[in-house]
C-alpha cells in the first residue's frame, strides 16, 4: 500500500497542470478538453515522428539482411570454387602424369617389374598420393604390378572401370573398396598398340590426399566440406551428413558447370547453405555445407543492435513528444487561465460600474421624493408643534418623528450611495504610506484593544513615497481595517504588509485570521449593499466605496480568503499617479 | 426677515416656505433660476435658500450673479446631490451654509437665525 501511495505521490509531481482542468467544481470554466488535446497532440506527433523511423529501420533491416546473405553466398561460392579448382588440378595433374608415362614409356618398359617400380617411386616422389601402378592387357589381365599388394595377374575384365576405360580411353573412378578392401580410387588410361590391340595403365590414388585438401579449408563451426558422387554416395568422410560410401543426408543439387549455392534444410530441419560444384571430368561433386544460424551470427548481432537503436529511438522520440506536448498544452492552459482571470476581473469591475451607475441613478431619483416626504412630514410636525390645538396629540407627534427619522436614515443611505458612485475631490500629493496607516491605526487602536486584536505592521524603511490622495487612502485603509476587525469577533491578529514592486507599484496587504469569506460571498464582496453583517448594522457600502476609491487612484484591489483561516485584502497602487483622476465607476 | 426659497421641486419649495413661515420668516418660493434673479432684482431679501440643480441654470451661477450684485444677501445652499467640491465652491462664493437634502429645518432655521443675530 505504501508503495502505491509513494508512486501516486511521484505521479502527482509529474501530473500536468491542465490534468484536472474542468473536473474540479471550483475551476468551473473550461475552454476546451485539454486532456483530449494532449492525447491528440501526442498521437499525431508520435505518428509523424515514429512512422519515418519505423520505415527507415525496416529498410535498414531488409537491406542489411540481404547484404549479409549475399555476402555469405559469395563467400561460400568463392570458397567452393577455389576448392574445386584445387581438386580439379589435383586430378588433372595425376592424369597428365599418367598420360606422359603412357606416351613416353614403351610397353616393354612398363611390362618390366623393375622399371614399373622405378616409375612408381618417381611418381610418388613427384606428386604423392599414388599407391600403386598396374599394366592391364586387352583381355583385362594385370600383367605387371608395382605396389604394396599382390595383385599381379588379377583379372579385371569384368570390372566396370575396365569396360568404361576400354570404351572412352580414360577413366577416373568413384571411391570404392575393391580387392584390397580399403577406400581408394583409380585413374586408368588406354594406349592402343600398332597391332590394333591396346593396353591400360592404371594408378591407384590414396583418398587421404584430398581428404587433406578438404580438411585444410578454414571452415566455421558446424560447417562441413566433402565430396560425393552423382548418386549421392559420400566419397570422403563427412562430419555431420553421413558415413563414407553411404548416402549423404542432403539433397543432391542439379548439374551445373558453374559453382552454385543453394539454401536447403537438413534432416533436423535446420536451415543450411550449400555451396556445390561438379568437378570437371570426374564423377565427383564438391559440397560445402554451412549452418545458416552460424553464418548469420553476424546478422543476428547486427539485428540485435538495430533493435536496440530502434527501441531507444522510439523511447527518446516518445519522451520528447510527451515533453513537447505537455509543455505546449500547459502553456495553452496557462494562457487560457490568465485570460479567464482577466475576463473575470473585467466582468467583475464592469458589473460594479453598472451597479454603481444604477445606485447613483436610484439615489438621485429617490432623493427628491424623499426630500418632499421629509419636508411635508416636517411641516406636519411644525404644525403640531407650533399650533396649540394640536400640541397635545402626543401619538401623532411620535408618528411624525418616526417618519422623519426614517427619512433621515434613507437620506444617509442615498448620500452613501452617491459617495460610492460620485467623483471625489482627490488631491494628489506625495504621501508616506506608513504615516497614513499609523494615523488610521491610532484611530482604531482603542477598538483593537477592546476586541483583543493585535496589530503587526511591516513597512520597509526604504518604502517609496507615493503620489496619491490622502483622504481616499485614509478611507480605504480605515474601511479595510474596520472590515478585518468585524471578521475577528473573538480577537485575533491583523497583519499589514507593504511591499514595493519593480513595475512601479506598491502593494499593501491587510490580513486577518478571522472567520474568512466563502467563495460565493467573495465574488460579491465589492458590490453595494452586499453585507454579511446585515443584522449587526452593516450597510454593505464600505467595501464598494473602498473599491471605487482604489480604482479612482488607478489601483487594484483583490481579496483572498479561506473559511476559518482568514482573509487578505491586497491593494496595489501606482507609485506615480499619472494624469488626472477620472471617475472610473460612474459619472455623478 | 424676508427669505427667497429657490427650488425646482415645487412641493419642496412651497412646504419649505410654509415651514419657515411658521418660524416667523417672510418667505417667497420660486422654482427656477431666472425667476430667482428677477425677484432678487425687484425686491430686497435678507436671505436666500438656494438649490443647486435648477431647470434653467446652475445654482452656482445664480449664487455668483447674486453675489456680484447684492453683497449683503446671505445665501444658504440646500442641495440633493451636491459634491463636496460644489459646496466648497459655494462657500468660496459667499454661501453662509450648505446642507444636503433632506435637511433638518431646525438647522436651516438656525443658520438663518444665527446670521440674523450676527447682523
Amino acid at each position: 500500500m505504501n508503495i502505491i501511495k509513494h508512486l501516486n505521490t511521484i505521479a502527482a509531481q509529474f501530473k500536468p497542470r491542465f490534468w484536472n482542468a474542468g473536473t474540479s467544481k471550483t475551476q468551473g470554466q473550461i475552454l476546451f478538453n485539454y486532456r483530449k488535446f494532449w492525447f491528440s497532440s501526442i498521437t499525431v506527433r508520435s505518428l509523424v515522428s515514429l512512422v519515418p523511423i519505423a520505415i527507415l529501420f525496416m529498410f535498414t533491416y531488409v537491406l542489411e539482411n540481404k547484404a549479409i546473405r549475399n555476402e555469405n553466398h559469395l563467400h561460400t561460392i568463392r570458397l567452393t570454387s577455389n576448392t574445386r579448382r584445387t581438386l580439379t588440378y589435383f586430378f588433372e595433374e595425376r592424369l597428365d602424369a599418367l598420360k606422359f608415362i603412357v606416351q613416353e614409356e614403351k610397353f616393354e618398359s612398363l611390362n618390366n617389374q623393375k622399371s614399373l617400380l622405378y616409375i612408381l617411386r618417381n611418381l610418388q616422389r613427384g606428386f604423392g598420393g599414388i599407391i600403386d601402378l598396374g599394366l592391364i592387357n586387352d583381355s583385362g589381365l594385370q600383367t605387371n604390378y608395382a605396389g604394396p599388394f599382390d595383385l599381379k595377374n588379377k583379372d579385371y575384365s569384368n570390372q566396370r572401370w575396365f569396360v568404361d576405360c576400354v570404351q572412352s580411353g580414360s577413366y577416373l573412378s568413384d571411391v570404392f573398396l575393391g580387392y584390397r578392401n580399403m577406400p581408394h580410387m583409380i585413374i586408368a588410361l588406354k594406349r592402343p598398340t600398332p597391332d590394333g590391340s591396346f593396353y591400360i595403365l592404371r594408378a591407384t590414388l590414396d583418398i587421404k590426399k584430398f581428404i587433406q585438401i578438404l580438411s585444410s579449408l578454414e571452415l566455421s563451426e558446424r560447417s562441413d566440406a566433402f565430396l560425393c558422387n552423382r548418386e549421392g554416395l559420400l566419397q570422403t568422410p563427412s562430419k555431420y551428413y553421413g558415413e563414407l560410401l553411404n548416402r549423404v543426408n542432403l539433397p543432391i543439387p542439379e548439374y551445373s558447370n558453374h559453382t552454385q549455392v543453394m539454401e536447403a534444410v537438413d534432416r533436423s530441419g535446420n536451415p543450411i547453405l550449400i555451396g556445390y560444384a561438379y568437378i570437371d571430368n570426374s564423377p565427383y561433386i564438391l559440397m560445402l555445407v554451412k549452418r545458416s544460424e552460424v553464418i548469420m551470427m553476424g546478422w543476428y548481432t547486427l539485428r540485435k543492435e538495430i533493435n536496440w537503436v530502434f527501441g531507444i529511438s522510439v523511447i527518446v522520440t516518445l519522451i520528447v513528444v510527451l515533453g513537447i506536448s505537455t509543455f505546449m498544452v500547459n502553456k495553452i492552459y496557462d494562457a487560457d487561465q490568465t485570460r479567464l482571470k482577466a475576463m473575470e476581473r473585467l466582468e467583475g469591475s464592469s458589473r460594479l460600474i453598472s451597479i454603481g451607475r444604477l445606485a447613483a441613478g436610484v439615489a438621485h431619483e429617490i432623493n427628491n421624493p424623499l426630500a418632499v416626504i421629509g419636508e411635508n412630514a416636517g411641516l406636519i410636525e411644525d404644525i403640531f408643534n407650533l399650533k396649540k390645538e394640536y400640541s397635545g396629540d402626543q401619538q401623532v407627534k411620535e408618528l411624525i418623528a418616526a417618519v422623519l427619522e426614517s427619512v433621515e436614515r434613507c437620506g444617509g443611505i442615498t448620500k452613501q450611495l452617491l459617495e460610492f458612485a460620485r467623483h471625489f475631490e482627490p488631491k494628489i500629493q506625495p504621501l508616506h504610506i506608513d504615516k497614513i496607516i499609523s494615523g488610521v491605526l491610532s484611530f482604531l487602536g482603542k477598538e483593537a484593544s477592546y476586541r483583543n486584536i493585535t496589530i503587526h505592521t511591516d513597512i520597509p524603511d526604504d518604502f517609496p513615497v507615493i503620489s496619491s490622495d490622502q483622504g481616499s487612502l485614509q478611507q480605504i485603509f480605515l474601511n479595510l481595517v474596520n472590515n478585518a476587525f468585524q471578521a475577528m469577533d473573538k480577537g485575533g491578529r491583523l497583519d499589514i504588509l507593504a511591499t514595493k514592486h519593480m513595475d512601479g507599484h506598491v502593494r499593501i496587504s491587510i490580513s486577518d485570521n478571522g472567520c474568512g469569506i466563502s467563495e460565493e460571498d467573495r465574488q460579491k464582496i465589492f458590490e453595494p449593499f452586499f453585507t454579511t453583517r446585515g443584522m449587526r448594522g452593516g450597510t454593505g457600502l464600505g467595501l464598494s466605496i473602498t473599491y471605487g476609491l482604489v480604482r479612482k487612484l488607478k489601483g487594484e484591489i483583490s481579496v483572498q480568503s479561506t473559511i476559518g483561516k482568514g482573509t487578505t485584502f491586497t491593494v496595489t497602487l501606482p507609485i506615480k499617479h499619472g494624469g488626472d483622476i477620472k471617475d472610473e465607476t460612474l459619472t455623478g | 426677515m424676508k427669505i427667497l426659497v429657490v427650488d425646482d421641486e415645487k412641493k419642496i419649495a412651497t412646504v419649505l416656505a410654509e415651514r419657515l413661515r411658521l418660524r416667523g420668516f417672510d418667505v417667497i418660493p420660486v422654482f427656477d433660476g431666472t425667476s430667482a434673479l428677477m425677484r432678487l432684482q425687484e425686491e430686497r431679501f435678507d436671505g436666500v435658500v438656494l438649490d443647486l440643480r435648477l431647470p434653467d441654470m446652475d445654482g452656482i451661477q445664480v449664487l455668483r450673479q447674486t453675489r456680484e450684485k447684492l453683497s449683503d444677501v446671505r445665501i444658504v445652499v440646500l442641495s440633493g446631490h451636491a459634491t463636496q467640491q460644489e459646496f466648497k465652491t459655494c462657500r468660496e462664493l459667499g454661501a453662509i451654509a450648505c446642507f444636503h437634502k433632506p435637511a433638518k429645518i431646525s438647522e436651516l432655521a438656525q443658520a438663518l437665525t444665527d446670521f440674523r443675530k450676527k447682523e
